[in-house]
């Protein structure tokens, strides 16, 4: 396991990948369907701008062509020859009563028109019929107050020698509504002499209503401007007859307006909608027969609008769809994963010792299943290698309080247990037994009787509790046998035939052992197969041979030679075991006998206690870190 | 160091056992394993090939004694051969050439084995 890292579940771990992912092809369906969307929509805004453009100039056109057939038809009637007076108001009231989109209709004449016919009066003729309360009423325009020879009605048509379309304005004499009117010139039939106009209406409200007809969802309108760019129909009606730049437009759009008139086709541009606010398709065509111009606007804005309500819900919905993907696959994660959770605790709890934990039920025969039958085995084998460690701990440990105790046994047959650091008036004795193991195989003893110190050391073959069986028969049987004040020989030559009946281990000792009288150093030693011992005096140390025959315990029947000599004052005797000897440091190099003698000539003489810690020390630093390879022993006995 | 041992039949009841490295506490069980499992009842003679030994403590000392003895109740011969220095050194100090059977090399013993055999012949 990662240290360091914050505890994740699989189940968040896993629920927030599959959310993440989902969310992002989400975002990326979403984006791109909202982009084709806008597109399409662009696509369908423009045709529609261009499609309700000409619809509306179309159905504009049929309204002011049948204004104007109507005032054309009117004039073509006051020419007649002989229509009197009478006529001509019934014609013009007819007219007016039968076209529901002509608000009024008027004939003016010059002065001396009626001198074309008898019963046209030579002073001014002028009568107006127009639409009041559901009615027609009639209004007499050559009355001095109004003047309509100076209205722009009728000296503009007469300027202009054609029919012309007025600006909007408000008709003050008659009937005091907003209108535009339509003027035709009238000539006489001979002469081709201007002899009036008639003229036909149309309230603005009449083309207010086409131009409803046009509006385009909540937010799309229409609108007709004059030549001289005056608004005549509008949605918001307190707009009419305003200049149209005063309708709060972009000066962009002022000036594509402008270009507009350049050409009798229609004109589309996309652009920035002020006050709408975003963008909108305009679409702009002018009417031939009047110049008038019908705009068409479509702000983006309320459709866009909607795709963004519909991208918003379905986001919504996404946002919901989303976390409950992430809950079911948390929770579907969590049903697959917990067993291993409540495997995980009860892992802890065996790891901890409480191997009788019961293991979680396999919820199913999966990899979950096959890993909680593994546990179950590990922890049965894991209870049965816990439970023969205990046994053999427990054996262990009663062996080793058995060995401890045999520790101690060997150690009281030995004086001093294993450590002597003896000071005496006529001798000094030291002497040291370190078992490689608990117990060993080597021995020493000694004993002061009668002016005299009997003293042995000795190595039985190989180490441990065989080597301290046997070396404990060994040290008895010498015991016994200074009690019978045998000479060292003999001592051998008895133990010998002893340890060497029934010893099938042939197991077998090495040793030394001597007798010194105190009061005149003479010597007595005997050898059974062991290391000679070093003398060191005056002279330089060295080895003392002691003569002797083969180890305890091999044959039997065998001859041990007293060997005498005498040692000098101040002289000491050095005696020790192939553990010291033979010492392996950790390359397996030896010590040696002749290092041995090189370090004790070097000693300061007349210590025994200094001396054996030098040698131990000295051996101890040799083997170093290896491990100490058999038991040692060491006798030192110095003869003051 | 460890001790390798290799058994070899020199003839019909006749085996040397070739001890080379180092025969301690550690592994003197293992040639006691080796001698136990080879060398049977009927096997006269045993020679222990010691020319690649390099040390011999005394617990394998006293498994020499003890195949040496094995070999003595069984009438047999036990021999030993190529005594590196240091292992008759060995042998030296506790004093236990006495009485065995040991050659200094192959030759020695051939002469020695042949002499024996002319021993039997001539019915002494």
């Amino acid at each position: 396991m990662t240290r360091n890292k914050p505890f994740q579940s699989l189940a968040t771990h896993l629920s927030l990948w599959i959310v993440s992912l989902g969310a992002l092809i989400f975002i990326a369906i979403l984006s791109t369907n909202y982009f084709l969307s806008r597109h399409l929509l662009e696509n369908y805004v423009e045709q529609l701008a261009k499609k309700t453009v000409l619809s509306t100039v179309q159905r504009v056109d049929t309204v002011l062509h049948s204004i104007s057939t109507s005032a054309d038809s009117l004039a073509a009637i006051v020419t007649t020859p002989d229509i009197s007076k009478k006529h001509i108001k019934q014609m013009t009231k007819a007219f007016v009563e039968n076209n529901a989109e002509i608000f009024g209709m008027a004939v003016a004449l010059e002065d001396g028109a009626a001198s074309a016919s008898d019963t046209v009066p030579s002073e001014s003729f002028a009568p107006y019929y127009y639409k009041k309360n559901g009615s027609i009423a009639y209004a007499d325009l050559a009355s001095d107050l109004y003047n309509y020879k100076n209205r722009h009605w009728y000296s503009d048509t007469k300027k202009a020698s054609t029919a012309i379309w007025s600006e909007p304005y408000i008709d003050d004499g008659g009937s005091n509504v907003h209108m535009v009117t339509y003027s035709t010139p009238i000539y006489f039939e001979d002469s081709r002499k201007f002899a009036g106009v008639t003229t036909a209406d149309i309230k603005l409200s009449w083309l207010d209503d086409i131009i409803q007809k046009s509006k385009i969802g909540k937010s799309g309108f229409g609108f007709i401007v004059s030549k001289n760019d005056t608004i005549i129909a509008y949605p918001d009606k307190s707009l009419h007859m305003r200049p149209l730049h005063k309708a709060n437009i972009t000066e962009e759009n002022w000036q594509k307006y402008l270009d507009s008139k350049n050409t009798t086709a229609a004109v589309y541009f996309y652009t920035t909608c002020r006050y709408q606010g975003g963008h909108c398709w305009v679409a702009i065509k002018t009417l031939k027969s009047s110049g008038w111009k019908i705009v068409i606007v479509l702000p983006e804005q309320e459709l866009i609008a909607d795709i963004n309500a519909l991208t918003l819900k379905i986001s919504a919905l996404a946002v919901a769809g989303l976390t409950l993907l992430f809950f079911v696959v948390v929770y579907i994660t969590r049903t697959l994963t917990s067993p291993l959770g409540k495997l995980a605790t009860v892992t802890r709890d065996i790891g901890a010792g409480k191997l009788d934990r019961a293991l979680p039920e396999p919820v199913r025969n999966d990899e979950i299943g096959l890993l909680t039958s593994a546990f179950s085995t590990m922890r049965t084998a894991l209870k049965q290698y816990i439970h023969d460690l205990q046994e053999s701990t427990a054996r262990h440990q009663k062996l080793e309080s058995e060995i401890q105790i045999a520790k101690d046994i060997q150690m009281s047959m030995i004086p001093g247990a294993g450590n002597v650091s003896l000071r005496q008036n006529d001798f000094q004795l030291f002497a040291l037994l370190r078992p490689a193991r608990s117990v060993g195989g080597d021995f020493y003893y000694y004993q002061q009787s009668d002016g005299k110190l009997h003293f042995i050391i000795g190595d039985v073959s190989d180490k441990g509790v065989p080597a301290a069986l046997f070396m404990a028969k060994t040290i008895t049987l010498y015991t016994r046998a200074l009690k019978e004040k045998l000479p060292p020989g003999e001592i051998f030559s008895m133990m010998n035939d002893i340890l060497t009946e029934n010893n099938d281990a042939c197991m077998f000792v090495t040793t030394l052992c001597g007798v010194i009288d105190l009061k005149t150093g003479k010597t007595i030693m005997a050898n059974a197969g062991h290391m000679n011992p070093i003398i060191k005096g005056t002279e330089h140390a060295s080895e003392h041979t002691v003569p002797g025959a083969t180890a305890l315990g091999l044959m039997a029947d065998i001859k041990y030679p007293d060997i005498e000599f005498t040692l000098n004052h101040n002289s000491t005797l050095f005696m020790y075991t192939d553990g010291i000897s033979e010492a392996h440091d950790k390359n397996q190099a030896q010590y040696s006998d002749e290092k041995l003698i090189a370090l004790i000539n070097d000693l300061e003489p007349g210590n025994t206690s200094q001396a054996g810690d030098s040698i131990i020390k000295d051996v101890d630093t040799f083997a170093d870190t290896a491990e100490q390879f058999d038991d040692i022993t060491l006798l030192i006995i110095h003869y003051e | 160091m460890s001790l390798e041992i290799t058994v070899t039949t020199e003839n019909s009841n006749s085996k040397r056992v070739s001890i080379a490295g180092s025969l301690d506490s550690n592994t003197a069980q293992e040639l006691q394993h080796s001698v136990d499992a080879e060398i049977g009842d009927t096997i006269a003679t045993v020679i222990f090939d010691l020319k690649e030994l390099d040390f011999l403590s005394s617990a394998g000392l006293r498994v020499i004694f003890k195949t040496r003895k094995m070999m003595d109740n069984n009438g047999g011969r036990f021999l030993l051969v190529n005594l590196q220095p240091q292992i008759k050194k060995v042998f030296e100090i506790i004093k236990a050439l006495d009485g065995m059977n040991v050659f200094k090399n192959q030759e020695e013993m051939d002469n020695y084995l042949a002499a024996m055999q002319n021993k039997v012949i001539d019915g002494e």
